[in-house]
């Protein structure tokens, strides 16, 4: 048997540009390589300026790569078929939204960039709206939305082909826990749905929450790859103590990093770390997670 | 087979762009009109009465009569310029349309026909109203054919005149410079190519001068027709063809330097 | 900055002075654009409507029509500069930039900006008016420079009035688009009907009438009579407290509605 194609295949990937106005030549994407298995939900994750932006849009075919391959389906991402670009959906990172129209007009209009026929989306488009509990703002111009509902609309929009690969660009930035939440169940609903998705996203419990697969990247390279739970393994223990400086002499010597005010000790079994701490150490015990991977992985420096 | 599918998928894709456009017509149609040509008849009300005093006849016709195809014909030239400069950078970059757009089948050249073809209907209604006001109000359109026929001209007229200023577009980053466009294309257009006075009668470096911006050639086309004057053979292919190469060249540069821009 | 905690400057003053060098400092990066848009737009009318008429029209009121148009184009192109920073340039600082607002948390009142800014506007204007006076003097046009001189006080107080008015219409303004409707129902109409391009006198009674509200006017006929030596002390003063009366309603009008726009 031979492996099932896969949704998305990078190898080599680069790009380069140069700065308008002149400067040196930036290297965004310094050849990375990954895959994205088809029914699966995989996160992209780096801090800003780490690559994640441009890897996107070498997918949406919105920017020209400068090397190596990028197959989509099995075929060239920058010379896909209109059969195959009707596949794919993109929800960007900002709301693009057309300010001239209403809410269903935006639908209407989008899905008929996809060669939909108005017959079929009269129907589509107030399901659409029920799905994203839009449908009382029907009428009303995007620019009478909150940001939530910006949002839903953004993301409805992006289900208007029914597509089988979908790209979420930090899909729940600046929204309410509500907003939140009721966003995460519909992304879940898709991947049941047999959706492939690929997804970025700066909030880590949302990653760890949603994605089989995490590809961490930073400074134009894939640094590490794999299930939440295997990151979370490979790079840190179980538990994380955030032990106040000044620090007890007598501790174990476990993996741990110092980050200021306290020193955080990675270990495999909380109960025996907690049992070496004095009376009267202040600490806060909780289990590792993915933001700690991340910052291992990407360093605690800020990037701009 | 594989050019008439392509052409196929060229108009397929222009459709929902274009009623796009018609969503958004539907609601502002009547202050567009208004905006398109409130200008446009205070030039024609300003000049044609204001030196219409003092200048009796020009070129063996009233000032009015001789004013009007000027004044037609330049409608054009401020939507088109407008609306290629300030509103595709506005759909583009401003609201980030084109990015979403680009996210479906869609390709930037049917994305830019569909802009072209959009103002350029757009200009229809100002024009028309200005026709009838001009005609039968004031009765300064001898010729109703000549009229008609000037209709189709003017349409032309105003695909070139949106494809020169998406070419200005296509090297404008910064909004504020689309000023420029108006204050040294547009502007300067609209008083050098004979719309207020006639050309034969000005110095020769103006005439040369004249003869190299596109309305020129649009209002000599269009004031015969309207006034019934004489118009050669010759005179109809040269004028047509300046605009039609204009019209296909701008295009053609404006796709390729937009593609260029947007996908770096 | 030691000139602002200098005990010369009475403390109420101290914020506007603030915002007047705030707009000094953007004007660092703007004056080349400034001054080609607001230089190069009233000459081109200058050259493109006097060289045609000049030979149409030998005379206008016993002058040149090059030199009749000279003063006009001067006032135009005040009014370009200050109605376009008074609306469209106040609108992106209240609303988009923010930058009011941000002024507005300190000590600094809304009427300290608008003091502020027309200060900065009065004295754009008599650089910008300077520079056209010497273009058009070597386009051909012979105005008295004494008149010129002592113009200057109408120059800054139209300046100042037009900006007052732009003012009002971003009190008004509920998207930047509206601005379009300034542009089509109060700048193109002031530039048709106040005289500026041709005599007033050829317009019908009730016109002239009408005309007599518009602050462009009194600025035309004021600078004119000073450049050309055709007005006496008297007219002047006459035009200047019309002027004065504008700017007055429009101030208060324009302080009204952008206090109720932040405050609300």
């Amino acid at each position: 048997m031979t492996t099932p194609q896969p949704a998305i295949q990078a190898k080599g990937l680069t790009k380069t540009y140069k700065p308008r106005g002149g400067g040196p030549v930036v290297e965004a994407v310094k050849g990375i390589d990954f895959v994205v298995k088809k029914g699966t939900c995989t996160g992209l994750l780096g801090p800003n300026g780490a690559g994640k932006s441009t890897t996107m849009k070498m997918l949406m075919g919105l920017t020209q790569r400068s090397g190596g391959t990028l197959d989509i389906f099995g075929h060239d991402a920058a010379g896909l078929s209109r059969e195959e670009r009707t596949r794919i959906a993109l929800v960007p990172q900002d709301d693009n939204l057309d300010p001239d129209l209403t809410v269903s007009e935006n639908l209407m209009v989008y899905g008929m960039l996809f060669g939909i026929s108005r017959a079929v989306l009269k129907d589509r488009v107030p399901q659409i709206l029920q799905y994203m509990q839009l449908t009382e703002k029907a009428d009303a111009r995007v620019n009478q939305l909150s940001g939530g509902m910006k949002r839903r609309l953004t993301i409805g929009r992006a289900l208007v082909n029914d597509p089988d690969l979908l790209f979420l660009d930090e899909p729940t930035t600046g929204l309410d826990p509500q907003a939140r939440v009721m966003i995460w169940q519909r992304i879940l609903e898709l991947k049941k749905q047999g959706k492939t998705l690929l997804l970025t996203t700066h909030y880590m419990d949302e990653a760890q929450r949603l994605c089989d697969h995490i590809i961490m990247i930073d400074h134009g390279k894939v640094l590490d790859e794999g299930s939440p739970a295997q990151l979370i393994d490979k790079h840190v223990k179980k538990h994380v103590f955030d032990v106040t400086k000044p620090i007890p002499l007598d501790l174990p010597p476990v993996d741990s990093e110092d980050v200021g005010d306290s020193v955080l000790f990675y270990v495999e079994d909380g109960a025996t770390f907690r049992k070496k701490l004095p009376e009267d150490a202040t600490y806060l015990h909780r289990p590792a997670n993915m933001e700690d991977v991340f910052l291992r992985l990407t360093g605690r420096k800020l990037r701009d | 087979m594989t050019s008439v599918i392509y052409l196929r998928d060229f108009f397929a894709n222009i459709r929902p762009i274009l009623l796009r456009f018609g969503y958004e017509y539907r609601t502002v149609w009547k202050a567009q009109i208004v905006r398109d040509l409130i200008d446009r008849l205070l030039y024609l009300f300003a000049f044609g009465f204001g030196m219409g005093a003092l200048v009796t006849s020009m070129d063996g016709m009233p000032y009015l009569t001789f004013l009007v195809p000027g004044i037609a014909a330049s409608t054009g030239v401020f939507v088109m310029t407008m609306a290629m400069t300030y509103g595709v950078w506005e759909r583009s970059t401003s609201y980030k349309l084109y990015p979403a757009w680009l996210a479906t089948p869609v390709r930037l050249p049917q994305i830019l026909m569909a802009e072209l073809l959009y103002a350029t209907l757009r200009t229809l209604p100002s024009i028309l109203i200005l026709f009838l006001l001009a005609g039968f109000v004031l009765g300064a359109i001898p010729s109703f054919w000549g009229a008609v026929l000037a209709l189709p001209v003017l349409m032309l007229a105003n695909l070139a005149f949106g494809a020169i200023a998406m070419c200005f577009t296509v090297h404008i980053y910064r909004p504020l410079h689309f000023a420029y466009v108006n204050t040294l294309w547009a502007t300067p257009m609209f008083l050098f190519s004979g719309v207020f006075f006639d050309l034969s009668q000005a110095p020769a470096p103006l005439y040369w001068f004249s003869q190299a911006l596109p309305l020129t050639h649009v209002i000599s086309l269009v004031r015969p027709l309207l006034t019934g004057q004489e118009l050669t053979a010759l005179q109809v292919v040269t004028d047509l063809g300046v605009l039609l190469t204009l019209f296909i060249g701008g295009y053609a540069y404006a796709c390729w330097r937009f593609q260029k821009r947007l996908l770096d | 900055m030691p000139v602002l905690s200098h005990s010369a400057v009475p403390l109420m003053l101290r914020p506007a002075l603030v915002v007047f060098f705030r707009q000094l400092l953007c004007w660092r990066t703007m004056w080349r654009q400034y001054l080609i848009l607001r230089l190069v737009e009233p000459a081109i009318f200058f050259y493109g409507l006097g060289a045609g008429f000049a030979m149409l029209i030998p005379q206008i009121g016993g002058f040149d029509y090059k030199t009749f148009l000279l003063p006009g184009s001067i006032a135009m192109s005040l009014m370009f500069g200050s109605l376009i920073d008074g609306s469209y340039g106040a609108y992106v600082r209240i609303f988009m930039q923010r930058t009011w607002p941000s002024f507005l948390a300190t000590p600094t009142r809304i009427a300290h900006i608008m003091a502020g800014e027309m200060a900065f506007i009065g004295m754009r204007s008599v650089l910008s008016a300077t520079m056209l006076l010497l273009a058009g003097m070597m386009l051909g046009a012979k105005v008295s420079v004494l008149g010129f001189i002592l113009a200057l006080p109408v120059i800054v107080l139209l300046a100042i009035t037009l900006m007052a008015v732009g003012y009002v219409a971003t009190g008004l303004a509920r998207s930047i688009d509206d601005f379009d409707f300034v542009w089509a129902f109060v700048l193109t109409p002031m530039m048709v009907f106040s005289g500026a391009l041709v005599d007033l006198r050829v317009y019908p009674e009730p016109i002239q009438w009408l005309a007599q509200f518009l602050p462009l006017t009194h600025g035309v006929a004021a600078i004119r009579g000073l450049l050309l030596g055709t007005i006496g002390p008297l007219g002047v003063f006459g035009h200047m407290a019309a002027l004065l009366a504008i700017l007055a309603v429009c101030a208060t009008l324009a302080h009204h509605l952008l206090k109720q726009r932040l405050t609300d």
